[in-house]
């Protein structure tokens, strides 16, 4: 009685198990795949930031290095003078989440270049963010701290929205605006650690 | 005509996935704006079809009815995620341009569908050989829409095939004209192309089907 039970149990059951199974398997393929291709992709996407990082000049004659070995923060010198810095640019706020880039700005904060190097904006909506779309993001080119309200103007701030990618504009425009007023002013007058962008 | 004949001439031309069952539009009409980003995906899109259809044959006996489709999604979601993986670790470049459309593979009904018809009720080698002729019949499509757009909206064939092949292929790029036709690059040209090759693809078909049936007729009218 008590096993014939049981075998009743283990039949009306049988597609949970195998469902449960095949679950596995998947669920163990993938993250065997995760950890064997984790450290290629990880690379890939730091060569790639590295590779954006070098356009985001506007003087193809400057040099990017890393003054502090441990910060995020790169520095551009034109003649082994700094020019500027260029900071790392993120949101999580866009309409698909993450969007990543660089800021470029000088000495007195203003801004002298910004480039997207990730994100998952919808392509042909939000993809306006890209330089390579649209001239939308030149509208920063310039700015300083000060200079301008980093909202939207439909938020009564100072900067264009772009219709259809609100979400992404403004997500962007908080982050720039924020990136900026967060920027180090004092600089160190001479390199400590002169470290190359493509190491 | 043998079953094996005829599961391949239904891939590749009377039941093509793309131009007659016109499954999995969205990414074929996304990314078919240059040849390299088409070629892409329809190389990942077969792959997943070829690996989807031979895993589910290969459990076929184990799809109780009530968890079938679940299983095949997982089954599916499963080797798009590892195509994409793949894709993001040895052609990150190309991942760039395509990565949205490799995600979308999931839905893309071709697949969900030849494992429902036919992949979780047919042997291993059945469904390994429809994998591969419907994977080829929509790649077919995707490499010659893909090709006619690049060369009527951007004047080249072959512009960035280092993304697929490696460094040395970055001399392919061939400048067939200076007059590119944006519309060709656009989403509608992408429409109105794909729908010039339905048309091109009927008129061979109703070509053929009129040269067989012409010797009844002309028995008939005399």
């Amino acid at each position: 009685m008590v096993k014939s039970k049981a075998k009743e149990v283990l039949v009306m059951n049988k597609p949970v198990t195998s469902f449960t199974l095949i679950a596995l398997i998947c669920a163990t393929t993938l993250a065997v795949t995760h950890s064997l291709t984790e450290k290629q992709i990880e690379d890939n996407r730091k060569n790639f930031a590295l590779q954006q990082l070098a356009q985001v000049l506007p003087n193809a004659n400057e040099r990017i290095i890393k003054l502090r070995p441990n910060s995020t923060v790169y520095s551009s010198l034109l003649e082994s003078k700094q020019t500027g810095n260029i900071l790392p640019l993120s949101t999580s706020q866009g309409y698909n989440g993450y969007i990543s880039g660089w800021l470029a700005i000088d000495l007195n904060r203003r801004v002298r270049g910004i480039r997207i190097v990730e994100h998952s904006e919808t392509p042909g909506i939000g993809d306006v963010i890209e330089t390579t779309k649209s001239r939308w993001i030149d509208q920063f080119l310039g700015q300083e701290p000060d200079s301008a309200i980093f909202e939207l103007k439909l938020d009564q701030g100072s900067f264009d929205h772009v219709s259809g990618a609100t979400i992404t504009t403004r997500a962007l425009t908080r982050a720039i605006g924020k990136t900026l007023t967060n920027a180090p002013q004092s600089l160190p007058a001479s390199p400590v650690v002169v470290e190359t962008a493509d190491d | 005509m043998t079953s094996y004949q005829e599961i391949a001439l239904d891939g590749i031309w009377r039941n093509n996935p793309a131009l007659v069952q016109m499954l999995g539009l969205c990414p074929l009409l996304a990314v078919s704006s240059h040849l390299v980003t088409a070629l892409g995906l329809g190389i990942i899109t077969l792959l997943v079809l070829l690996s989807s259809n031979f895993l589910i044959s290969l459990i076929r006996t184990h799809l109780h009815e009530q968890v079938r489709l679940p299983i095949q999604i997982l089954i599916i979601a499963s080797s798009v995620t590892l195509a994409d993986l793949c894709l993001q670790a040895y052609f990150y470049e190309l991942h760039q341009r395509i990565g949205l459309f490799v995600a979308l593979i999931v839905t893309n009904c071709t697949i969900l569908g030849r494992a429902e018809l036919l992949a979780s009720r047919s042997p291993v080698k059945y469904a390994l050989l429809d994998g591969i002729m419907m994977g080829l019949g929509f790649l077919l499509v995707l490499v010659v829409l893909g090709s006619l757009r690049e060369i009527i909206g951007q004047g080249t064939l072959f512009a960035h095939m280092d993304m697929i092949l490696g460094d040395q292929a970055k001399t392919l790029t061939l400048h067939i004209h200076d007059f590119p036709v944006l519309l060709a690059a656009l989403p509608p040209g992408a429409f109105l192309l794909f729908g010039c090759i339905i048309a091109f693809k009927n008129y061979l078909e109703l070509r053929h089907e009129r040269r067989k049936t012409l010797p009844v007729s002309q028995q008939i009218t005399p």
